[in-house]
């Protein structure tokens, strides 16, 4: 009677586990869990036997169909989830979506190159300690140039070609500034009704105007300068603020050069050159095979800038530099025509692609 | 300037190459705007000699040469006419490459020329680019070519080789826009010595000639000097290639002396024809009202009483250190000539050249400054040049000279020096030596000396100036580096960072819905703005403008925006959408500055042109391009408090569509406007000032309870809108209504033609416990109510 109960199980076992394999669908599937481990299933009838038996036996036969149901449940099991991804992948085969049709568009906005690059100048001139100050950009011509050592009818004026503008008989005469070199006159105007307050050290970003119009030159453009005044600062000084500036803006490996030149508010005056960013000076279109691009101007304040300022020249001095923010993108963004900036077409202004 | 490399050798023994020069050049505060290479690419072009020369026999108009170049001789064709047998010409034979016509270069290859072999070409002036025009091929010269030179280089024959330097001098250095004084620099930097030139001394004083100066502050020096018993020549071809490679040309031998003295020393001089003029009354003097003169370009200018002239008792010359005038100047027929050089005050020189639109070489060099110290030296080397160039039996004159000159000095402090440049290497001793080679006068006094500024310098007057010659001639590269200091920023303007913040906030936001940011120039069209209706009369307007459409400067962002939409739809740009943050002007008013002459004050100003295809996209947003809008500039404006401002006329927007902010206002354009600017489309824009700050928000605990949502429709008149609802259900002010949201807005045919449907989600929540559904509607239908009753009138219902 055991034996042949135990018979019974063994070939039911296998009798499913061939009907398992076989199922097509969760259905056939489900049927033939029904028809062996459903309450009135095969294996379910085998074991209601097993009540007659003696308590040996029940457990021996127990044992084994025991062993029977668990390897019959993990067969139904494992085949249901393979059938269940089947059925799944054919269903999701029928997906009627077209994922090659676009995306909705999501336009995104850009900041002006020569805004990008003054916020980046402004906060590499934060760090070497440059506040940022601002100037009126009508200006009295007295702080545009005569108080920057301009002389009255030197030919120096005519290095800055000058929008004048329209005044009232007898008043101040006026014109759109040509440098943001007034923010220099201004801090050290109201530095001296504040007790001559001493180190100053700003820098001045903003719009300066030339009565120039061709491919290279735009009537407006932009000029951000630097000015530190105090009674030790040297060329030296100076040359490692330039030095720190350029190689944080351009690239670590950037060096600079120092050459004399005139600015009628320096003494000496410099012509600062960065090595060439495009060519690592092997001589290129851009540097003119020179190596160098020319970046900035510079010098140590004239002494005659701190007298016509309210300043004793022997007690104070100082350095300045400026240089052309369109100049520094270009450089920087490889904008390839000045005339871009100002044109504002969204195809540039989004940007490279 | 136009500096030849090797006319600069004739100041100096240089010994480098012309990119050398222009670098020690540089060096020394001289860049240039490039070198020149002058005979380039003419290394293959020998020396030929024409042997024979016949017709080409199926072509009249060509020859067949024989051309002997030493090591053979050569069959030519050759179009020109211009050589005979034994004439020496420039070859290029097969494979040689010369510059060509055009310049773009051009290789020799064997040619069958109407059945006659060529194997080279017989070159013309043109087609090595020496010159602009030629008549036939180049004949060399038989001093310079002959049996012994076939085969040498053309370019060694003639000395062809030579490099330009196009130098720039700054406009403090009169003196430095000349050879001499150039030269002087590179001497005093290299330490090699300048070369002595011909000078020829004059007898000086004499009787006759009388140069007077009415007032010195005028010309601080006059020299005049009668050469007589000069000759017309030809000009050596030496001095006329100097002054072709300086930038002018030769005229006659005369004028070419003046010139060259101009170009070599610096000095502008004149030469007057000496019978023409009064050397007696000879004087530099103000024009006088009425007066005018005819000058040498043939123009008759009527003077000023601000312009300087030389006079003689007859009346005006010439306009002084500009232009001669036509009457004295010198002629081919002249014997006698008197020669002027003088010093004239550069800002008279200036004022009367811009006067009467005027300029030369001389008022270039006289507005920039030169000194009267050395007139000697230039009349001498003057008669030394009429020497060579001219012949003359006599040369005697006398000069009148500011005697209150004096030659300014200045204290030398080492420490000082040190104090701006860092430590020197140099002793003082070697620095004077190198200051000495520049013409500076040294007086020791005490430990240290009395530097005397060299006479040719006129914008000296400093320690600083001479720190800039020691830095120039040590080399800026050899100053010492010190490491970056870092201080405090201090600055004691008023402090504007604030304001640029938030510029940089509000532009943010911007770009990110979609905005790009454009930079306009400051300049406006004030009949434009007018247009945009704007009040006339107070704009800032320019003297000078560069165009007329820029003759002031702006009062508004939104007029140079809604140009910059126009040139983008022109141009078929999509999704144009800019936004711009920067300064309008006006004449009076408050101002960002203190003490600002105008109004200036930041504004930030947007226009979103929405362009029929736009909205042709998949998945297009099919809300009407206002509420887009809206929406947008809702949400950038949230993230600011900015202060009350009027920014822009109401006539400028549709009059139904606009969008009024305390701190500005936007809306959709006018059609006037629109048909104006030629717009299709839906064009929106809004300005505001940029006065105020970034709007400080807090992070709060995230709500605990859960909250309940109920809708509401109503059938309501078209003419209620939804801003009258959403106050009514505000004034109910539930306790526990967080939000309302209208979600559903339509109008249809079965609604009838008077009546539209408005549809809300409200959501309820109890921020302190669970709200139970009870709650919730007892406080939604209480809200329901208000509005039937507040809008019973409209007959309003319930859908």
């Amino acid at each position: 009677m055991v034996e042949n109960t135990i018979e019974k199980l063994r070939s039911l076992r296998a009798e499913a586990l061939q009907k398992i394999s076989a199922a097509k669908t969760s259905d056939q599937l489900e049927s033939v869990r029904v028809e062996y481990l459903g309450k009135k299933g095969k294996v379910s009838e085998v074991l209601a036997a097993l009540k007659d038996l003696d308590a040996d036996s029940r457990k021996k036969v127990g044992q084994i169909s025991n062993e029977v149901k668990s390897v019959l449940e993990d067969g139904i099991s494992s085949t249901r989830d393979q059938l269940q991804q089947s059925e799944m992948d054919a269903e999701l085969k029928k997906d009627s979506l077209d994922s090659t049709a676009p995306g909705i568009t999501y336009f995104r906005g850009k900041i002006h190159p020569i805004r990008q690059v003054l916020r980046e100048a402004i906060s590499i001139l934060e760090l070497a300690g440059l506040s940022a100050a601002y100037g009126p950009e009508v200006e009295f011509e007295d702080y545009c140039f005569d108080k920057l050592n301009f002389k009255p009818g030197h030919a120096a004026r005519d290095m800055q070609a000058t929008f004048f503008v329209k005044t009232d008989e007898g008043a101040k005469p006026l014109v759109l500034r040509t440098h943001t070199s007034p923010v220099q006159v201004r801090s050290l105007l109201t530095a001296a009704k504040n007790n001559f307050t001493l180190p100053i050290r700003i820098q001045a970003p903003g719009r300066v105007y030339r009565m120039d119009d061709d491919s290279t030159h735009a009537p407006m453009f932009h000029q951000i300068e630097g000015l530190a005044v105090d009674t030790s600062s040297t060329m030296g000084d100076l040359r490692a603020v330039l030095d720190f500036f350029f190689r944080k803006f351009f690239d670590q490996s950037v060096k600079i050069r120092f050459r004399p030149s005139y600015f009628p508010f320096t003494e000496p005056s410099a012509e600062v050159d960065v090595s060439c960013v495009f060519c690592a000076q092997k001589g290129c279109r851009v540097c003119k095979q020179s190596g160098w691009i020319e970046v900035a101007g510079a010098g140590m304040v004239h002494p005659e800038v701190f007298e016509a300022c309210g300043w004793d020249p022997k007690k104070v001095q100082g350095w300045a530099f400026g240089m052309g923010v369109e100049r520094l993108a270009m450089l920087k963004l490889g904008v390839p025509d000045l005339r871009l900036f100002f044109e504002n077409r969204m195809s540039f202004l989004r940007g490279a692609r | 300037m136009k500096l030849s490399y090797k006319y600069f050798k004739e100041q100096l023994d240089f010994d480098g190459s012309a990119q050398d020069l222009a670098r020690v050049l540089a060096d020394l505060g001289f860049p240039n705007d490039g070198v020149t290479h002058q005979g380039e690419g003419l290394d293959q072009v020998v020396v030929g000699k024409v042997l024979t020369k016949n017709k080409h026999p199926q072509a009249d108009r060509l020859n067949l040469l024989t051309v002997d170049v030493g090591s053979e001789q050569l069959p030519i064709v050759c179009g020109a006419q211009n050589m005979v047998v034994g004439d020496f010409v420039a070859l290029a034979p097969i494979g040689a490459k010369i510059p060509g016509k055009d310049g773009s270069g051009l290789v020799m290859k064997e040619a069958k020329i109407r059945g006659e072999t060529s194997k080279g070409m017989c070159c013309s002036e043109v087609e090595l680019r020496l010159s602009d025009e030629s008549d036939g091929i180049l004949l060399l010269p038989k001093d310079k070519a002959n049996d012994s030179t076939l085969g040498k280089k053309v370019s060694d024959i003639l000395n062809l080789q030579d490099w330009i330097l196009d130098i720039d001098v700054t406009p403090n250095r009169g003196d430095a826009l000349s050879y001499r004084g150039l030269a002087r620099e590179v001497s005093a930097k290299t330490g090699v010595k300048l070369k002595s030139l011909a000078t020829l001394k004059w007898k000086n004083p004499t009787s006759g000639i009388n140069p007077t100066i009415e007032n010195l502050k005028d010309a601080s020096g006059f020299a005049a000097c009668l050469v007589q018993g000069v000759n017309s020549k030809p000009t050596p071809e030496f001095w006329q290639n100097f002054l072709q490679k300086s930038g002018a040309r030769s005229i006659s031998n005369l004028v070419d002396v003046t010139n060259i003295v101009l170009f070599e020393l610096g000095h502008p001089i004149h030469f007057f024809d000496a019978d023409k003029v009064d050397p007696a009354t000879i004087q530099v003097r103000r024009a006088k009202a009425g007066e005018s003169v005819k000058l040498l370009n043939d123009q008759t200018i009527k003077l000023d009483p601000e312009d300087l002239v030389i006079a003689d008792s007859s009346g005006v010359l010439s306009l002084a250190g500009i232009m001669g005038g036509a009457e004295s100047s010198v002629s081919s027929t002249t014997r006698n000539i008197l020669i002027e050089a003088a010093c004239f005050n550069p800002v008279l020189i200036r004022a009367t050249a811009k006067r009467h639109g005027l300029s030369s070489e001389s008022s270039h060099r006289f507005e920039r400054g030169l000194t009267p110290f050395r007139l000697d030296e230039v009349i001498e080397r003057a008669i030394g040049l009429l020497k060579e160039l001219s012949g003359f039996e006599t040369a005697a004159g006398t000069k009148v000279i500011d005697r209150h000159l004096e030659k300014k000095s200045i204290l030398y402090e080492r420490a000082k020096v040190e104090a701006k440049l860092g430590k020197l290497a140099p002793t003082d001793e070697e620095i004077f030596e190198m200051l000495r080679r520049l013409d500076y006068e040294i007086q020791p006094k005490g430990s240290t000396a009395v530097l005397g500024f060299p006479w040719y310098r006129t914008d000296m007057s400093h320690l600083e100036d001479v720190m800039e010659d020691i830095a120039r001639l040590l080399g800026y590269e050899n100053l010492a580096k010190v490491p970056l200091k870092s201080f405090e920023s201090v600055s004691t303007l008023k402090d504007l960072s604030p304001m640029h913040s938030l510029s940089d906030k509000i532009l943010n936001e911007f770009i990110s819905i979609g905005f790009s940011e454009a930079i306009h120039m400051s300049f406006a069209d004030e009949k434009w703005e007018k247009k945009l209706g704007l009040t006339t009369g107070e704009s800032v307007a320019l003297q000078n403008p560069i165009h007329s459409e820029k003759s002031h400067l702006r009062r508004t962002l939104a007029g140079g925006l809604l140009e910059r939409a126009q040139l983008n739809a022109n141009h078929s740009e999509d999704e144009i959408r800019l936004v711009e943050v920067g300064p309008v002007f006006k004449k009076t008013g408050a101002s960002l500055y203190d003490e600002s002459p105008v109004s200036e004050e930041f504004r930030v100003g947007c226009v979103w042109l929405v362009q029929a295809q736009d909205k042709k996209r998949l998945w297009s947003n099919k809300a009407d391009a206002f509420y887009e809008f809206k929406g947008a500039i809702q949400s950038v404006l949230g993230q600011v408090s900015l202060e009350r401002a009027e920014t822009l006329p109401t006539s400028l927007f549709h009059p139904n569509r606009i969008l009024n902010f305390t701190s500005g206002i936007a809306g959709e354009l006018h059609p006037r406007l629109m048909k104006l600017l030629d717009l299709s489309g839906r064009c929106f824009i809004g300005e505001w000032t940029l006065q105020g700050a970034e709007r400080k928000f807090k992070y709060e605990q995230p709500p605990q309870f859960p909250s309940i949502d109920l809708d509401v429709s109503f059938l309501v008149p078209k003419t209620l809108s939804v801003q009258e609802m959403l106050d009514c259900f505000k004034k109910s002010s539930s306790q526990i209504l967080e939000w309302v949201r209208p979600y559903d807005l339509y109008e249809s045919k079965d609604l009838g033609t008077q009546k539209k449907s408005m549809t809300f989600a409200m959501r309820y929540r109890d921020p302190a416990k669970t709200l139970t559904m009870e709650e919730a509607k007892q406080a939604h239908d209480k809200i329901v109510e208000a509005a039937m009753k507040t809008f019973a009138k409209d007959q309003i219902a319930l859908r």
